[in-house]
Order: structure tokens, then C-alpha cells, then sequence
């Protein structure tokens, strides 16, 4: 997102979001980090959107895989392979 | 390819009656599956936690992730080496998702539209909830796990896959747009409103606690 006005708040904070993903286009980087260096209400704001993603990431941290399923995977592939190389068993065998 | 196997002396020592052709692809499969456990299953706690996300259940993530993996290693000789493996993971767990698990589960709020949504946004401009005051970034550091769980679950869920993707596995638009089968802009148009519910969400659950309520001097009118 470009940058209209780099004095204008709504412009900036508009453009914050791809700068925060890393997605910021040419050019508004600086113009972003030297608004915020100027303006403590969008240096807050910005402050407060970081701390969300943080929240989720930090959140979502966890937990691991149950061990069971690594193998219930490693079975269910071996099985796959298999089939494709063997005929199906019949019935009763 | 395999010129011992094509020497006559090597060929009469192996059993008569197998091809040579076959003898390899034996031997290529058995390579797939090793590679495909070096490489992929690395991938299950990052898999098993996006399910989660995903199904919002253990059971059904456990399940979702399974169907993953095995149709991952059916296809994976048609994954480019050199490509992003964790986001082709992602797109055909997420396609998975989409196809079969979405449709089994039968909650009301499940699978609004982009538009659908907007009645929750009607009342949240985007940076204009109350105007947060400094010691509210802090009170959201005291939110704990699974008030946050619980807030990405009560969002749509199309938005809260975008939010996952990007937040917590840090994939690009472009990557998003990717896994999720949709262009970049509702890629983004979903990360925005997504992220301004959940900034509500939380900053309310925060107030209402009165995690932030020693530094609100009544500028909420």
C-alpha cells in the first residue's frame, strides 16, 4: 500500500499492516518508521497491534503432536505403498 | 540409469524371472518414503497445531493431519525439492480441511462469507476501539493461551486460517493466497478484519478483567 501523506495518520496506519507482515512496499518503510518516530499515538497503536500477533503466536505455541500419531502415520503410509505393490489379501485368508 | 543391474553377470546372479525394472522401482520407493520421512514428517507438530486450529478438536485433528501426510506422500514426487515443503503441506492439509471437514461439521457459525462477517466489524473501526491506552498493550500480555484460543476460534473461520498462517507460521501473502486457493487481496482483506476482531475481543476481555482498568480515565465516552 503506498503512502499518500506521509504526515497522515489514517495513510500510515493504513500501510502499518504489510509493514508489520513484512510486506511493505518501496519507499514506505522509512517513511512508516519515521511517522512513528514522530507520532506516539500511532507508535501506541502499532505497539498494541504487535502485542496481538504476539498473543496468538505465543498461544498457539503449543501443544506437540501425540506420539501415537507419528506412527499411526508412518503405518498408514507403509500401508499405502503396499497396496499399491501387493494384490489385496481375500477374505478368510 | 542402472547399468550394473544391464551387466549379463550381474543379471544372472539375481533371480530369474524379475525384471531389472522392477528390481528399481522397488528400490525408488523405498528412497520416496525415507526422503518423505526426513523431509515431511518433520513438519507434524506445525501440521498437528494448524489442524487444531483447523477442526478446533484433537480428534478430528489428529485425523485431518493423517489424511495429510499420506496424500502428501501419494503426490510427492510432483513436489518441486527446492520449493517451500511446509507450504505445500499446508495447501493440501488446508484444501483437505476445506473439502471434507469443513462439510461434516454442522456448528451454525461455521463458514460465513467475507461478507457475512461485516456485521461484526459494523461496530470496530480498525485502531478506534476506545482508544487503548498504554498500560492496555500490557494487559494484553496477561491474556492467558486459552482466552487467545478461544477468541481465534470465535471468529470466522476463514479469517482465523489467514491469521494462523501468518502470525504463527509466518507465511507470506503470496504463500497464503497459495495455500488458501483465493487471490492476495482477500488474503489481506481477511488477515485485516480478522485481526480487528480479535484485537477487539481481546482488549474487551481485558477491560472487562480490568486488566486495564487502574489507566482508563474515562476517555471512553
Amino acid at each position: 500500500m503506498t503512502i499518500s501523506d506521509p504526515r497522515d495518520c489514517r495513510a500510515v496506519l493504513a500501510a502499518v499492516h504489510d509493514y508489520l507482515d513484512g510486506e511493505a512496499e518501496d519507499g514506505s518503510r522509512e517513511i512508516i518508521v519515521a511517522h512513528l518516530q514522530a507520532c506516539p499515538g500511532c507508535a501506541h497503536r502499532v505497539r498494541i497491534e504487535q502485542s496481538v500477533r504476539a498473543l496468538i503466536r505465543r498461544s498457539c505455541s503449543t501443544p506437540v503432536a501425540p506420539p501415537s500419531l507419528r506412527s499411526r502415520i508412518i503405518t498408514a503410509i507403509s500401508i499405502s505403498q503396499v497396496t499399491v505393490t501387493r494384490r489385496p489379501r481375500s477374505e478368510g485368508e | 540409469m542402472a547399468p550394473l543391474l544391464d551387466d549379463p553377470v550381474v543379471a544372472s546372479l539375481l533371480p530369474s524371472g524379475l525384471p531389472s525394472m522392477a528390481m528399481e522401482t522397488v528400490m525408488d520407493e523405498d528412497t520416496d518414503a525415507e526422503r518423505f520421512e526426513r523431509d515431511a514428517l518433520p513438519y507434524l507438530d506445525q501440521l498437528y497445531r494448524g489442524a487444531l486450529r483447523m477442526t478446533r478438536n484433537p480428534a478430528d485433528a489428529e485425523d485431518l493431519v493423517q489424511e495429510t501426510f499420506v496424500k502428501a506422500f501419494a503426490k510427492f514426487d510432483s513436489f518441486t525439492e527446492g520449493t517451500n515443503l511446509k507450504a505445500w503441506l499446508y495447501r493440501i492439509m488446508t484444501n483437505t480441511f476445506i473439502t471434507s471437514y469443513r462439510k461434516r461439521q454442522r456448528q451454525p457459525l461455521q463458514t460465513p462469507t467475507d461478507e457475512l462477517a461485516d456485521w461484526q466489524l459494523a461496530q470496530t473501526t480498525p485502531f478506534t476501539t476506545g482508544e487503548m491506552r498504554s498500560a492496555e498493550s500490557e494487559a494484553l500480555d496477561r491474556i492467558t493461551d486459552d482466552v487467545v484460543i478461544d477468541a481465534l476460534s470465535a471468529i470466522p473461520e476463514d479469517f482465523c486460517i489467514a491469521v494462523y498462517l501468518a502470525d504463527v507460521e509466518g507465511f507470506s501473502y503470496k504463500e497464503i493466497a497459495d495455500i488458501m486457493g483465493t487471490p492476495v487481496g482477500t488474503v489481506m482483506s481477511r488477515l485485516h478484519r480478522g485481526r480487528s476482531l480479535l484485537r477487539n475481543s481481546l482488549a474487551d476481555y481485558a477491560a472487562e478483567r480490568g486488566f486495564a482498568g487502574a489507566v482508563e480515565t474515562g476517555d471512553r465516552s
